[in-house]
């Protein structure tokens, strides 16, 4: 048997990603993610000093450590599984993902272990991330420069 | 042993005179739960380290078979085993434990056959007495290193398969009778079908399972009709595929009551676990649990067992290999 | 197709919500009517817009606003919009102009409570610095 005669057979029987099932699950769920996270952050405004500019700060914070119980718990995956990229995108999902890698590799103990892996997922988005903004903000720059947009 | 091509014979009959299985606490919720020995109410068996747990659980498997054998250690000649960790820790640790002279054997989750064979052939060759063989797996062990940390929120795709936390461990010894023992088997080719997805083995298997099955069907000329075929872990997708395969060549024409795959059975109907279990426990602790009691119960007399491994590691599907699969098959009989 | 239906009238129910006409909220320490028609005249001009408070004391007019949600990505433009023209309608006063909902609420406590003129300068103070606060 060859692979170019097998793989149509594969794609007729294998299940399929079920795309708009996921799309809607995922919608669902970043959006009461996110909703939370809006409550969160009124919640700093209200009964803290906090202005809509500054509560991001421990909004973020306190998210990041519910993140870290749901994980601990055993909970996280199975959001994960119904939400998918619903639950991944936000930064609960970030949090996930330090903190599944540093419950993970805590056996082999916290500097090589911890240390060296807690990032191991996490960190491509912090590599990206900053990359990306580099790549933005030195495109605004040449069009600011040129005199095509103005700085905000 | 008389070798016509591929297929092995063995003219001794290495009888598997015991078995033992063990499983961790979720495989409580599989369908052949009331065949395993041993169902541990603690996935890493109350140590610290998964890889640990996994060590202690091949341990605890091979003295109960040796132990259910009538037999001392000391009279066992050869450990034969593996499992899915780097380097195979789990089963070399427990071989120190053991203190016996061992060979580790892989071939990813077909190594419950393979160990299997190479035991007969040991057997057959009359240079030992008993063979200890077998092999395990331990799903936190085995996912973190094929895929992502346990508790991350990843979501899996309807191919994807649940690795087990099993062993399943047995002795092989010479000729006795009434107790099942090895006819046959077909050492198998890697094959490669240029599957990549690490999150849907089972069509990467199919093809490996096909292949070997129809080598065995096709050189063993005799009429005895098999009562069961018996694929490892290729659960519901990749199940699915062989038996479309087997229907496009005219495979399904050979004497065989029933085709069966122990991935696919083994959790039941459970959505949680995808397409089903997949890991060397898979077919090991299905092989030597329930097949080997309907076998000793003489519900089924003639058996091929089709153990199936995917050739990977997080390093090759990384760096964008395909994953080559093998397929190995061993045929046991009870008179 | 009930649940469709039901989806399309929500998602309509969201987007027309904060159509009706902005509210607007002034205080003058010195009741100075002049200015505060003028100040509204400014406020309700601004169409994009749900609900705005201002206040005057001491040369300075301190104004909080707050935007459609579909417009939260000018809001910078329309704050420094609103700031222009204050100037020019008030050149003798201090202007600050802020989109925040903290500012926003903080402010209406103040319009809501009727201050002593000490209180008034205190809490504004206070206001004003919580703007500045970097993240």
């Amino acid at each position: 048997m060859d692979a170019k005669s097998y793989q149509p057979i594969v794609d007729q029987i294998a299940p399929k990603r079920p795309v708009l099932k996921n799309c809607m699950t995922a919608f669902l769920t970043g959006g009461i993610i996110c909703a939370i996270g809006q409550l969160i952050s009124y919640v700093y405004m209200y009964f803290f000093n906090f202005t809509e500019r500054t509560a991001s700060n421990p909004t973020v914070a306190t998210m990041v450590f519910i993140a870290m119980l749901l994980t601990g718990f055993g909970l996280y995956k199975k959001i994960g599984q119904f939400g998918g990229a619903g639950s991944a995108v936000p930064v609960t999902g970030f949090g996930n993902a330090v903190i599944s890698a540093a419950i993970e590799h805590k056996s082999e103990g916290f500097i090589l272990g911890v240390g060296g892996n807690m990032f191991k997922l996490a960190g491509a988005v912090i590599v990206y991330g900053v990359f990306s903004a580099f790549v933005v903000a030195l495109f605004k720059t040449i069009l600011v420069s040129m005199g095509v947009l103005e700085w905000s | 042993m008389v070798m016509k091509s591929r297929l092995l014979t063995f003219q001794s009959r290495p009888t598997i005179i015991s078995t033992a299985v063990t499983a961790g606490p979720l495989e409580k919720q599989s369908v052949f739960h009331s065949s395993f020995d041993v169902i541990y109410d603690d996935e890493r068996t109350h140590l610290k380290t998964n890889e640990q747990g996994n060590a202690q659980l091949i341990e605890d498997t091979c003295l109960l078979a040796v132990r259910k054998a009538g037999l001392e250690i000391a009279d066992i000649d050869v450990l034969l085993g593996g499992d899915l960790v780097n380097q195979m820790t789990p089963t070399n640790f427990a071989a120190r434990e053991l203190a016996i002279p061992y060979l580790g054997m892989f071939s990813a989750c077909a190594t419950s056959v393979s160990s299997l064979i190479t035991g007969s052939v040991l057997i057959e060759s009359n240079l030992v007495e008993n063979v200890l063989f077998g092999s395990s797996s331990q799903h936190n062990a085995v996912e973190r290193q094929f895929r992502y940390p346990i508790e991350y929120g990843a979501q899996k795709p309807p191919t994807g398969q649940w690795t087990v936390t099993a062993g399943g461990f047995g002795v092989l010894s010479h000729s006795k009778s009434n107790l099942p023992y090895v006819q046959s088997a077909t050492i198998g080719q890697v094959v490669d079908c240029e599957c990549t997805d690490p999150l849907d083995m089972g069509s990467a298997m199919a093809p490996a399972a096909f292949d070997t099955i129809q080598t065995h069907l096709n050189e063993n000329g005799n009429d005895v009709p098999y009562d069961l075929v018996m694929t490892g872990d290729l659960g519901k997708t990749g199940f699915a595929i062989l038996q479309e395969l087997m229907k496009k060549s005219g495979l399904t024409s050979y004497p065989v009551k029933v085709y069966r795959d122990a991935g696919a059975e083994f959790y039941g109907n459970k959505s949680e676990f995808r397409s089903g279990a997949s890991g060397a426990g898979c077919s090991a602790s299905v092989y030597f649990g329930p097949i080997y009691n309907d076998l000793l119960a003489r519900k089924i007399k003639k058996v091929l067992l089709v153990a199936t491994g995917a050739l990977l590691s997080p390093l090759s599907f990384q760096q964008g290999e395909t994953i080559p699969c093998i397929a190995h098959a061993v045929e046991l009989c009870i008179d | 197709m009930k649940k469709l239906g039901g989806l399309i009238l929500a998602i309509s129910l969201l987007l027309s919500g904060c159509s009706s006409d902005p509210q607007i909220d002034l205080l003058h320490a010195k009741q100075d009517e002049q200015e505060l028609e003028t100040l509204r005249f400014i406020l309700e001009d601004e169409e994009k817009m749900s609900e705005s408070v201002g206040v005057f004391f001491d040369h300075q007019v301190i104004v909080a606003v707050q935007v459609h949600p579909l417009s939260k990505f000018r809001k910078e433009k329309i704050e420094k919009r609103i700031s222009d023209e204050l100037k020019k309608k008030f050149p003798n006063h201090e202007i600050f102009v802020s989109s925040d909902l903290k500012i926003m609420w903080e402010l209406k406590d103040l319009v809501d409570q009727h201050p002593s003129e000490e209180e008034l300068k205190k809490s504004l103070a206070d206001i004003q610095s919580l703007a500045k606060e970097a993240t």
